[in-house]
């Protein structure tokens, strides 16, 4: 056995690699098995099966752990302040139309402090594509009670157990009006993959929340052992529906029952087309 | 509207073959120096075709991930979709073109 005591990690993958030149290697620094790093290769993999380029796409991510993600893209990628990430992409997809931009962020920043900006984005319908890692944790910053937690589990603000319920992104963003809204569990990548594709397409805002649990901070203080043992424990909970209403899309580990699927895909007119046509009908008036 | 009883009359249906032999290879790649040896590509493999190697280490000081029996790889690339650091990846070579060729 021969150890070297320097650290040296290669600058980016092999050239036969299908992501090489997209990712930067030395950037991934999440806990060994956390699901972050799936929804990143996933992103990028679609964008590569689309054939667009690193000039044709723009990550935003907020802060937290998956915050972190935007620094693992070699492309225009924007760390923006906490809470901020949507009012920064859409200011991006404003200035320059033709850019696919995406917002992969955790649900203590999109939900807790930047919940005003996610349902105003809805209820506008910018055409971004906003992915929401949700853990039910704030897991960076010691394992705090989010408003993702369900009712009963132990994190380290609420020792006794939660008391607060809370949060169903999927009927939330349903009922603020986005125009595509989907849930997966982070091991589903081909699903999760067709979905991305799909929000894409979608000329609107879309809406992903990926199902990545915490096993780091979450996981030890619930005692649900490692990462492979905690997604045993999600796959056992995880229903797949076809055409079910928002609004019925249960999300409880208390019930043992989290609905998956595909829920809302209803394209309408972008805010972007509806500033292009109110510039043209203002200049016709002058 | 489409007559429903026209396409429900036809016979025509394609054979019921068995399928066709193995035509292609396949070929596992590890960027060690990235793997963090989190076990999901051993979890997440139908086939058992990786393991972590519990006698070697990378310079972070980890165990890797390493390929036990190729010979059982169907080539799903559940171990490149899985990974999360991203370090695994699969390399396929079409066997019937090079003999022709």
């Amino acid at each position: 056995m021969t150890v070297s005591n320097d650290v040296s990690l290669p600058d980016d993958y092999p050239e036969d690699h299908p992501l090489h030149g997209r990712l930067n290697l030395n950037r991934f620094i999440f806990c060994a098995g956390c699901l972050i790093g799936t929804a990143i290769t996933a992103i990028t993999s679609c964008l590569v099966e689309r054939g667009l380029t690193p000039k044709d796409y723009a990550i935003v991510s907020g802060i937290g752990c998956t915050g972190r993600s935007s620094g693992c893209f070699k492309a225009p990628a924007f760390h923006a302040t906490h809470g901020r990430a949507i009012p920064f992409a859409s200011g991006l997809k404003l200035a320059n139309p033709d850019l696919e931009v995406f917002v992969l962020s955790g649900d203590g920043d999109l939900f807790a402090i930047g919940g005003n900006h996610f349902i105003h984005a809805c209820r506008r319908n910018i055409e971004i594509n906003v992915l929401c890692n949700n853990n039910g944790i704030y897991g960076m910053t010691g394992g705090q009670c989010a408003p993702t937690t369900s009712i009963g589990d132990f994190t380290s603000t609420s020792p006794y157990g939660n008391i607060e319920p809370p949060f169903n992104l999927v009927s939330l963003a349903a009922a603020a009006g986005a125009s595509y809204v989907a849930r997966w569990p982070g091991y589903d990548v081909l699903r999760l993959k067709g979905s991305i594709m799909a929000a894409m397409d979608n000329p609107g805002f879309s809406f992903i929340e990926v199902l990545a649990p915490c096993f780091t901070q979450y996981g030890r203080k619930n005692n649900l052992g490692d990462a492979v043992k905690m997604l045993e424990w999600l796959r056992k909970q995880v229903v797949i529906e076809k055409n079910c209403p928002p609004h019925d899309a249960e999300y409880s580990h208390k019930n043992g029952r989290i609905v998956c699927g595909e829920f809302v895909n209803s394209p309408r007119e972008g805010f972007t087309q509806k500033i292009k046509q109110l510039r043209e009908t203002a200049q016709k008036k002058r | 509207m489409p007559r429903r009883g026209k396409k429900m009359l036809n016979s025509k249906r394609t054979p019921i073959l068995a399928p066709p032999p193995a035509q292609k290879e396949y070929q596992i790649k590890i960027v060690t120096e990235q793997c963090d040896g989190c076990e999901l590509c051993v979890e997440f493999c139908p086939c058992d075709v990786l393991e972590i190697d519990k006698e070697s280490f990378n310079s972070r000081m980890l165990h890797y991930a390493a390929v036990i029996d190729l010979d059982a790889c169907t080539g799903c690339r559940q171990c490149e979709r899985i990974c999360p650091s991203v370090s695994i990846f699969v390399l396929e070579k079409d066997i019937a073109q090079e003999d022709s060729s």
